[in-house]
């Protein structure tokens, strides 16, 4: 079967489009008095859904996280300012306070994705919003359930042309802040998490936070959409925020393409003008839609959002290509970080120790008392045959996975309390054995991901783009563009990282890693899948890298040649403990070695390791 | 109250039935399939229109459970199948999509009003003390029960069972041991498509029935399953069984329907944020 692959809009994208769309809106809608009371209306509903809809796109097409009560949320903003309403609190805090009781119930939702991965959580929405639509919004409790809640405009809009003003500049609010959020840290955290987890805890994201923070973010949006949806239709009922509403709105988000602002705002235009104005047709609509979700995953992935963003992507191409490609050539100094004061709480030159370090996982013993010295500036080879735990130590070193006993230090400071995502500010930088890249982005946005913990700009800076945020940015693509040209890569920097071969996704990887300012890089069998002239021409640049931006590093390696010239000192593992230590030479003389290890490395140099 | 207690076993029962087939389908090919419930109804609906036109009520049922697993077979060969190399979130759309496809044709075609559907095994009633157990739950529970433990001895003691185990636990491995791990895949589809068909008459005579009802219902299957970890076919049965008697228990003490779905999204974010591996018999089937 024909592969299709699912490509990603890239996470910048136009900050003038929307402005100028919404301009045209405007222009039009205030020109053009005779537009009927109806027009007006289905204008502002569009408004609103757009705003619902970019609220799902943030959750689902940016963060990754499937929800499938969206609507509940847009009910919660919608009833929350209602009931403000009729406490008398004035227009525009109604919809700020139902706003921020939307974004603590939308949290609240979230949480469990802080303990599970993955489609139970889909589930957990989808009971969340037949809970919401049959206790919330029916609301057993009062009298007027029935005929539901009224939400007077106040008197400035109450007309239908400046209630429509209203929503638009809505509209743009979220559109600017969306914008924002794509092109700052923030939204590449999101995009990384979605992706790939493991990368992004490896390169500084506090995972969990990240997911918290769309959840809250889509909470905001769908309480601003819920907000305005209330005095458009100044009563609140229960059926516009049915499941049946969320799950439309899962179609709207497939169909315009996950992911994709743009795909997504037209399937919503499309989907709501369909069943407003061709009345004979609106029966038909949801089933239409039903269809397409379930054939878009499989005929086109991308859904709209492919053939609407080409242009915008097109020209993203052209400003890397003009900023990245044919920039003068830059100095990998870029890459010193000098945001970390070497400070020695013992006088030595060790960097990194692991001391009896035991891993026990299942009853099956992986590690068995590792002990590793890895001192400041070396570069040691880490070799062993497949399941010998070469990885594991990295796993242990970089926090994915906690030893059962034995410790770590680094610089002298014991580091196993700490997550996987605080260890890159400490310096300890690793990349993955099953490379570390986000496929469908482009290898710059690869590169520019590496930066999280770098620049470490809040949300709130990033929405309003702040002086500093510029300046970070700036800075994040200088680094970025040093470390492209550290491997090489630097023509390739507007590709999309998947689609390049195998052993380039590697040296892509590399970069984000160096982007990421290690002190310490560990890097995970770095020459797999490259011909001998590339895993020469890695070895030279990996040490040219080393002098200049004094870095230490620790390779796991398979190809021997590559390690004997490389490294200065090598550890053999074997199963979970060091059963050699000492030069490439003194190694490769040592008669156990030789016998367990490079035996079987003769017979099985090609075989993909395993390792746990 | 141990009235309502044993009210909601029956019902209980063919949630857990529902949640069985739901973990057949996720185990063998590791798709959330949110279509489960509604290959079920696709079934019932044909079932019924036997009914409707004379046809004998277990003659009918037999057809349309017939007609569910033909439903889940031809999905998993036109749609799932494709899907492949999808990522997790395209494939749970396209079944999402494949599940509000039949509900929307069933809408059409018959229209959005509740339906009910009368008893397999004849109308009759029993008094027990203050109890009143219709011959619909009794069918429920008995029915229910004596499929999910077919079900399972099935996939201990037969030769295919075993190889459909072999396949959905590793697939690399069954292959080179001469599994034809195409024929399993359907084969699951079709048997988990034929369970929600019984799942899904069974619940159609206890309640009643519309297009997109029984997507409500598989929210409570699905909370059955997590109750057994998503892994467990005895533990979503059980599951089921709680399910059911929670939602008998809360609608008695209550009297508002909408506390069922607050106290099944409770328990639903209970199990994943304390115990993501499941409650109910974390081993294998």
């Amino acid at each position: 079967m024909r592969k299709k692959l699912e490509t990603q809009a890239l996470i910048g994208g136009a900050r003038i489009g929307p402005v100028l769309l919404l301009g045209i809106l405007l222009a039009v809608i205030l020109t053009f008095p005779t537009l009927g009371s109806y027009s007006l209306y289905v204008f502002a509903l569009l408004a609103i859904q757009g705003i619902a809809v970019l609220s799902l796109n943030l959750l689902m097409g940016y963060a990754g996280q499937v929800s499938l009560g969206q609507a509940a949320f847009i009910g919660m903003g919608a009833y929350g300012t209602a009931q403000f309403a009729s406490w008398g609190v004035p227009f525009p805090f109604t919809i700020v306070f139902s706003v921020v009781t939307t974004v603590a119930a939308a949290t609240l939702v979230g949480l469990p994705s802080l303990r599970i991965k993955g489609l139970q959580l889909a589930a957990t929405t989808l009971a969340f919003g037949i809970m919401a639509e049959q206790l919330l919004f029916a609301r057993p409790w009062s009298k007027t359930a029935t005929v539901g809640m009224i939400a007077d405009r106040p008197e400035a809009m109450a007309s239908d042309r400046a209630f429509l003003v209203v929503a638009l500049l809505g509209l743009g609010l979220v559109l600017l802040i969306d914008s924002s959020v794509r092109r700052s840290r923030i939204g590449r955290s999101f995009f990384a998490v979605r992706y790939r987890e493991d990368t992004a805890a490896a390169r500084g994201v506090p995972v969990g936070q990240v997911k918290l923070l769309a959840y809250a973010m889509a909470g905001l949006y769908a309480g601003i959409a819920g907000g305005l949806f209330a005095y458009l239709i100044e009563r609140v009922s229960a059926t516009p925020f049915s499941v049946w509403k969320s799950l439309w709105f899962v179609v709207v988000i497939v169909v315009g393409g996950i992911g994709s602002w743009s795909g997504a705002l037209v399937a919503a235009i499309l989907f709501t003008g369909m069943t407003e104005l061709l009345r004979p047709i609106a029966a038909y609509s949801p089933l239409i839609g039903a269809v397409l979700l379930m054939l878009a995953p499989v005929l086109r992935p991308q859904g709209l959002g492919w053939i609407l963003e080409r242009p915008i992507r097109s020209r993203r191409a052209r400003v890397i290509e003009a900023e990245v490609i044919e920039r003068e050539p830059v100095d990998v100094h870029e890459l010193v970080t000098h945001r970390r004061p070497v400070r020695f709480s013992v006088p030595m030159r060790t960097l990194l120790s692991l001391r009896d370090v035991e891993l026990t996982i299942g009853g099956l013993e992986i590690l068995r008392g590792v002990n590793l010295e890895i001192r400041r500036g070396e570069l040691v080879g880490l070799i062993g045959p497949n399941g010998a735990g070469k990885t594991t130590v990295f796993n242990c070193v970089s926090g994915f996975l906690k030893p059962t006993a034995g410790e770590i230090t680094y610089r002298g400071r014991d580091v196993l309390a700490l997550p996987p995502h605080a260890r890159p500010d400490l310096g300890i930088i690793r990349t993955f054995q099953q490379v570390g890249i986000c496929a469908p982005l482009t290898v710059w946005d690869n590169v520019l991901l590496g930066q999280y913990a770098i620049h470490p700009y809040g949300v709130v800076s990033a929405l309003v783009r702040t002086p500093r945020v510029r300046r970070d940015e700036k800075d994040a693509a200088k680094r970025a563009t040093a470390a492209l040209e550290a491997v090489g890569l630097r023509d390739l920097a507007g590709e999309r990282a998947g689609s390049l071969p195998h052993a380039t996704q590697r040296l892509v990887e590399v970069a984000g890693a160096l982007a990421a300012g290690p002190e310490i890089l560990l890097l995970d069998e770095p020459a797999a899948g490259m011909d001998p002239e590339e895993t020469r021409l890695l070895g030279a640049r990996l040490a040219a890298l080393r002098k200049d931006l004094d870095l230490t590093m620790v390779v796991i390696e398979h190809h021997i040649p590559m390690v004997a010239d490389l490294c200065e000192f090598v550890y053999v593992l074997a199963e979970g403990r060091v059963m050699a230590e000492g030069s490439p030479a003194e190694v490769q003389r040592d008669p156990a070695v030789i016998a367990t290890y490079l035996g079987e490395e003769r017979l099985s140099r090609e075989e993909v390791a395993v390792g746990v | 109250m141990l009235d309502y207690l044993v009210i909601g076993i029956f019902t209980g029962a063919a949630y857990g039935l529902l949640a069985v087939s739901f973990v057949l389908v996720y185990k063998g090919t590791r798709i959330f399939n949110l279509a489960q419930g509604e290959i079920g109804a696709f079934g019932l609906y044909f079932a019924w229109v036997l009914v409707e036109s004379g046809v004998p009520v277990a003659v009918a049922a037999l057809a349309g459970v017939a007609l569910a697993a033909l439903t889940g077979l031809t999905m998993e060969r036109l749609l799932v199948r494709r899907l492949v190399d999808s990522t997790p979130l395209a494939a749970l759309a396209a079944t999402l999509g494949a599940g509000l496809t039949l509900a929307y044709i069933e809408s059409i075609v018959w229209g959005w009003n509740i339906k009910t559907f009368p008893s397999p095994i004849g109308t009759w009633r029993w008094e027990v003390g203050s109890l009143t157990i219709t011959s619909t739950r009794v069918a429920a529970l008995v029915v229910a029960a004596i499929v999910a433990s077919g079900l399972v001895v099935f996939l201990r003691r037969t030769r295919f069972g075993l190889s459909v185990q072999a396949a959905t636990s590793d697939q690399v491995l069954a292959r080179l041991s001469g599994v034809k791990v195409d024929q399993v895949r359907s084969f699951v589809w079709a048997l988990g498509g034929a369970l929600a068909g019984v799942a899904a008459i069974l619940l159609a005579a206890v309640l009643t029935f519309h297009p997109l009802s029984t997507t409500l219902i598989l929210v409570r299957a699905l909370t059955a399953a997590m109750l057994g970890g998503l892994t467990s076919l005895p533990g979503a049965f059980v599951g089921g069984l709680v399910i059911g008697v929670a939602e008998s228990v809360v609608i008695s003490q209550t009297g508002v329907g909408g506390m069922v779905d607050l106290v099944i999204f409770m328990i639903m974010l209970g199990v994943l944020i304390l115990r993501p591996g499941g409650i109910f018999g974390a081993q294998e089937a």
